[in-house]
């Protein structure tokens, strides 16, 4: 790390952005913003993935520090721990693109204050590590900000077959990723390769409402 | 007396509420996520909300993790 590497220009990055992705949808990228609501093992994936492939603007949330125990599967490190997730976070993102836009939200989050904080996200993503948070930023969303999409997350550790971590569609541009019933327990805990899995089904579904995809199929529970 | 939960017939007790049903279930009521007749159920009425005859009811359970 002595040796500093010259940065790559806007112009640089972008211009490798639009060869990959194609010019119409990085454009549509890189004017998106996202909200990430707990920068755990789900979260800070979502959010590197996100960084990686242009995102305009990401508005990142988490109340905690970094751990020794989060490295099993969180996108931190070593040198780290200690730091709050939300700076540690920022920062390994700009090493990824210096140009993204982005803000942290370093509280805990409520109900309540979830359509304040959120405000103007084209797609908020539910990476709650609490199973109450889950419905409740589902309900805060729903209720509070009308049309943003919203990509949740319910059922992902252990190491249970990959095929069974889906995304399923509960309202138009709503979407719940996961397997709907793996939580911790003994001997079946959260592992990278797994929250992994659902952490970029999270991502690419975010990415998906962003390009204006809709999937009609895979309704949650019926008649949702 | 009946309703439908998550699209299948279920015999409930006149007058329960919300929060006892969920608990039959076997669930967190601080889990879930519901909808009746189309609508939100706001997690502070909870305890309050009498399902009504014919309600259609969509649950989502959530486990933690993340």
């Amino acid at each position: 790390m002595d040796k500093k590497k010259d940065i790559p220009s806007l112009d640089a990055l972008n211009k490798v952005l639009a060869q990959r992705h194609g010019p119409e949808i990085q454009a549509r990228i890189g004017k998106s913003v996202v909200g990430i609501m707990g920068l755990g093992g789900l979260g800070s994936a979502v959010a590197v993935a996100l960084a990686r492939i242009g995102i305009g603007k990401l508005l990142l949330a988490d109340y905690d520090v970094v751990e020794l125990s989060n490295l099993n599967r969180q996108y931190y490190f070593i040198d780290q721990i200690g730091l709050p997730k939300t700076a540690a976070l920022l920062d390994t993102l700009r090493r990824i693109n210096p140009y993204i836009s982005l803000q942290a939200i370093n509280e805990r989050l409520t109900e309540q204050v979830i359509p304040e904080r959120f405000k103007g996200v084209d797609v908020l993503v539910e990476c709650f590590d609490d199973a109450a948070m889950k419905p409740a930023a589902l309900r805060a969303a729903h209720t509070g900000m009308k049309g943003v999409g919203y990509v949740g997350a319910s059922g992902m550790a252990g190491f249970g077959p990959n095929n069974s971590i889906l995304t399923k569609r509960i309202y138009p541009r709503v979407y719940l990723a996961g397997d709907e019933k793996s939580e911790v327990v003994e001997g079946h805990g959260l592992m990278a390769p797994r929250v992994g899995i659902c952490a970029h089904h999270q991502a690419n579904q975010a990415l998906r409402i962003l390009l204006g995809v809709e999937d009609k199929e895979s309704g949650y529970a019926n008649h949702l | 007396m009946q309703i439908i939960c998550n699209g299948e017939k279920r015999e409930i007790q006149p007058g329960i509420r919300l929060v006892a049903f969920l608990q039959e279930l076997g669930f967190n009521p601080d889990t879930v996520f519901a909808e009746c007749n189309g609508i939100i159920v706001k997690k502070e009425e909870y305890d309050s909300f009498v399902l009504p005859e014919d309600a259609r009811l969509e649950l989502i359970r959530f486990v933690g993790g993340g």
